[in-house]
């Protein structure tokens, strides 16, 4: 006789996983504060690339930051967003940065894509890039503290607002 | 003697016994059981006297909403296939997407029940069918809550934005 055991006294974590893949955004950063192991999970690499390219993040816009297109040079240059949808761009915005706001280019020709999906910053066209589940986003409190660090081969864009 | 409706011979279903953590058998056909990627998994190996499995982990309830999934699905996949072979239209898969609906639509408990127990028998399509059904009652609460539903303990360390 095969006898199967494990324990059901908690859920497993290949099923809290499979769970959180499941989860929008803002439930995950909600979710991060259950647990530590919760929160490493959530932060993980390899769960933030899954659940990136989950199916349904393929009707999200893209939106393309060129840094190039800087008005205000360094350390405080304008910056914009668009929309891209397909090959076109879309709508372009100019960003409203506050004087604060700490913007740090240390190249100007890289072309970023990253695409906002119910919060969720992804990715550059040079592969990495960290989101707010990464780079932290502060759930409990009023200032719009918010930061995002690209990197694009070896350069690294930081912007916080 | 009764004719099959299907003209070719089938041979003798193989069954399998399963046994609940209660002690309940179900026997049920080996295909059935083989939704169980645990219980296929070295099947072929055992001798076929012993194919007999004791759930520890799988109440008798649950059980037979489990071996109900099942035999749906095997039976389901069957006739989708058959259609298909036919090349007449079948609206099999959205039926038996509608099935799956009705089917985890149970309270709670119930929920668990089937999550853990799909998780254990390693039955993937039932675990996804069960997951996102988790998903869609806890998208929107709080950590708390959340902590609370699963029995996880609060170890969270402080906030590192909060004394930003």
């Amino acid at each position: 006789m095969a006898i199967i055991t494990t324990s059901n006294v908690v859920l497993p974590e290949d099923v809290v996983f499979c769970l959180l893949l499941c989860l929008p955004v803002a439930s995950l950063l909600r979710f991060k504060s259950v647990c530590k192991s919760w929160r490493a999970l959530i932060e993980s690499s390899s769960f933030v690339n899954r659940h990136h390219f989950k199916d349904d993040y393929n009707n999200y816009s893209l939106i393309v930051m060129n840094p190039s297109a800087f008005g205000r040079p360094a350390p405080n240059p304008d910056l914009y967003v668009s929309l891209l949808s397909g090959n076109s761009l879309e709508a372009s915005v100019k960003l409203d940065l506050p004087d604060c706001c700490n913007v740090n280019l240390y190249n100007d020709s890289i072309n970023v894509v990253i695409s906002i999906s119910g919060g969720m910053i992804g990715r550059t066209n040079g592969g990495q890039i960290s989101n707010p589940l990464t780079a932290g986003f502060p759930e409990n409190t009023d200032e719009t503290l918010f930061q995002i660090w690209l990197l694009s081969d070896m350069n690294m864009v930081g912007i916080m607002f | 003697m009764k004719d099959s409706f299907n003209p070719s011979i089938e041979p003798p279903k193989k069954t399998v016994t399963l046994v609940s953590s209660d002690g309940y058998d179900f026997e049920v056909e080996e295909e059935v059981a083989l939704e169980s990627q645990v219980i296929k998994d070295g099947f072929e190996d055992k001798a076929v006297d012993d194919r007999e499995y004791l759930l520890f982990n799988v109440h008798s309830d649950t059980l037979e909403l489990i071996i109900k999934y099942c035999e749906k699905h095997v039976s389901s996949r069957k006739s989708i296939s058959a259609a298909a072979a036919s090349s007449s239209s079948s609206n099999g898969e959205e039926a038996l997407k509608e099935w799956d609906e009705h089917f985890i639509s149970v309270d709670t408990n119930t929920l668990y029940d089937i999550l853990m127990a799909a998780d254990y028998l390693n039955i993937k399509s039932l675990l996804d069918l069960a997951i996102q059904k988790v998903a869609d009652t806890i998208h929107g609460r709080s950590p708390e809550q959340i902590r609370k539903k699963f029995n996880i303990e609060n170890d969270s360390i402080i906030d590192p934005w909060a004394s930003e």
